[in-house]
């Protein structure tokens, strides 16, 4: 009786997921791109695609974006997230009102957060160069000057993902218990000391937690990219899911995409594996 | 009045002068965190009633001078006659809907099914299957992009939008799966005893018992499931061509890809694109949040 229930879904995920992670693997080691007509058979090539991949010099340089974009972007969501929680913990008039306006960008299709920024950062007519100019700050060629290619990412990143990982540091908030708060202000212990050895710790599976979602997400990054920068200026935000895009959809060299589709997979199991393990060391769930 | 503050000792009115200045500087911080949160998408609202003219402004203005609805009619291709449409968002938009309701309605109904037999039966290989789902739903969506593509070129669906409904279909089941069935475990078994007391049959258990409970599960499942389709854009671009399946993203993008970005009109585009999910902000917002938390909170 189970399995009938199960069966419509299984057969779907199966058909659109785990086949094709199979028919991937087949393909990256093969020779399969637009030169080779439809039908013709794709001659086996071994690990060619790999290792001509990992020599390359742009997929070192995607690598590299990658995870810088990766470490930054984590290290600003989390602690602007643990203010913003810190700060919304608690009652306050008006918090209905404030809350609608946080969840906003999550709500955004990224596509338009894209969209949105690029109009915004524009170097012709933007407002945000309005803004500094007004301020007395001559405005830098944000979007045209690699410099500030991966700060203007890690920027937008924030911009889109903050409200959630407070979101959720604030859930973890919510769940450690007031008596014991209540108990070291009894004991003489200071916000500060409160906090470093109370609520840090407290909240250590729902740091573990949303460091994870967030590193596993900020390491495919597409969307955003795709319509801010598209990989420029000079390669500076060229993301491993652009390269991807770009070799596959672009170059049509598809038996080298699905081996970076590959190489992508193993990198984000290894990194959401360390989240996953100090998950498990924090809180000894699972 | 300044009697009765005299007789306030000082330092009661020193901690409540203290407590006023801290109550001010947070709702500072607030409004400004809450500035920065708005001001992108305001901003773009407002651009989308000026002339494309005005926007190429300097200094930029704030509010438009001559408000125009000139760049949603251009948008939505309502034109005079003889004028050349600039953008593909009527079709977009229409791709979406049909697109995202189908694939929302799908992940419902296998989702319902297969949360329940998770939640509630006992099957071998359960535990194995649901382990798989859970690895499934951290799979990345671009490592699939390509065997998606050949695939659905074999088998005549690129293109199409049924290729879209199943992709979306399978990539939002494992979440919806997980949800609905640690939903279905926490019902009381108590509920289901008494039902068969009463004289439901089992088969009837789900329609029955089940599913007028797990209501707001469903909602929290269909709005989510909602807004990740309608705002999907990497198999959208990679799957479809032109405008017999195109969802309002790629319309959107490929507007900007264009020789020079007709901004006024991209801004209305991207205003009637988020629709629906400011809607569902304002009038869904429990359950995004719900959805949103939920595998964070209940690991």
């Amino acid at each position: 009786m189970g399995y009938s229930f199960v069966g419509p879904a299984l057969l779907v995920v199966g058909a659109v997921m785990i086949y094709p992670i199979l028919f991937n693997i087949n393909i990256a080691l093969r020779q399969w791109d637009w030169s080779t007509p439809f039908d013709a058979p794709k001659p086996y090539v071994g690990l060619t695609n790999f290792t001509n991949l990992v020599g390359s010099d742009r997929f070192v340089n995607s690598l590299k974006v990658s995870l810088e974009l990766m470490v930054f972007a984590l290290i600003v969501e989390y602690l602007l997230g643990l203010g913003l929680a810190l700060l919304l913990n608690k009652q306050f008039r008006g918090r209905r009102i404030f809350r609608t306006i946080f969840i906003l960008p999550m709500v955004l299709a990224p596509i338009i957060v894209g969209i949105q920024w690029r109009y915004l950062l524009s170097g012709n007519f933007g407002v945000v160069n309005y803004i500094l100019f007004r301020l007395g700050i001559e405005a830098p060629a944000l979007l045209s000057d690699p410099t500030y290619g991966l700060p203007v990412l890690v920027m937008v990143d924030s911009w889109m993902y903050v409200p959630f990982v407070s979101l959720i540091l604030l859930a973890g908030l919510q769940q450690i218990p007031q008596e014991v708060q209540e108990a070291a202000e009894v004991d003489g212990a200071g916000a500060w000391a409160r906090f470093i050895h109370i609520t840090f710790p407290l909240l250590g599976s729902s740091t573990a937690m949303v460091l994870m979602l967030r590193s596993t997400e900020v390491f495919r990054a597409f969307d955003v990219v795709y319509v801010l920068t598209g990989g420029g200026p000079e390669r500076s935000t060229e993301v491993l899911g652009i390269l991807l895009y770009r070799i596959a959809f672009g170059e049509g060299n598809f038996g080298s995409a699905a081996a970076l589709a590959i190489i992508i997979s193993v990198i984000g199991m290894v990194i959401g594996g360390v989240f996953l393990k100090i998950v498990h060391s924090e809180t000894r769930l699972f | 009045m300044t009697a009765t503050s005299q007789t306030i000792p000082q330092n009661t009115a020193l901690t409540s002068i203290g407590k006023v200045v801290q109550q001010t500087l947070f709702y500072l911080l607030l409004c400004a965190i809450a500035f920065i949160d708005l001001f992108p998408f305001v901003w773009i609202l407002l651009s989308s009633f000026k002339t494309q003219l005005e926007i190429f402004r300097w200094p930029p203005t704030f509010l438009p001078q001559n408000f125009v609805w000139d760049n949603y009619a251009e948008a939505l291709s309502l034109l005079p006659a003889g004028q050349q449409p600039v953008s593909d968002i009527p079709y977009g938009l229409t791709n979406s809907v049909v697109v995202s309701l189908t694939s929302t309605l799908l992940i419902l109904v296998l989702g319902a099914l297969a949360g329940y037999a998770f939640g509630r039966l006992k099957f071998p290989g359960r535990r194995a299957l649901l382990i798989t789902l859970m690895m499934l739903r951290m799979l990345p969506g671009i490592v699939l992009s390509v065997p998606l593509f050949i695939l659905a070129t074999r088998v005549h669906l690129f293109d199409n939008r049924i290729a879209l409904i199943i992709t979306y279909t399978a990539f939002n089941l494992p979440l919806a799966v997980w949800l609905l069935s640690v939903f279905f475990q926490e019902v009381p078994t108590e509920l289901e005893d008494a039902a068969l007391v009463d004289g439901c049959t089992r088969a009837s258990l789900l329609p029955r018992i089940y599913l007028p409970l797990a209501l707001p599960a469903l909602a929290t499942v269909a709005i989510l499931s909602f807004l990740a389709t309608w705002n999907e854009f990497l198999f959208a671009v990679t799957l479809t061509s032109s405008k017999v399946s195109k969802t309002t993203p790629v319309a959107l993008a490929s507007m900007q890809a264009a020789f020079q970005t007709r901004w006024a009109v991209m801004t209305a585009g991207a205003v009637l694109a988020s629709i629906p999910a400011l809607l569902l902000l304002f009038f869904a917002q429990r359950y995004i949040v719900r959805g949103l938390t939920f595998g964070a909170v209940k690991g």
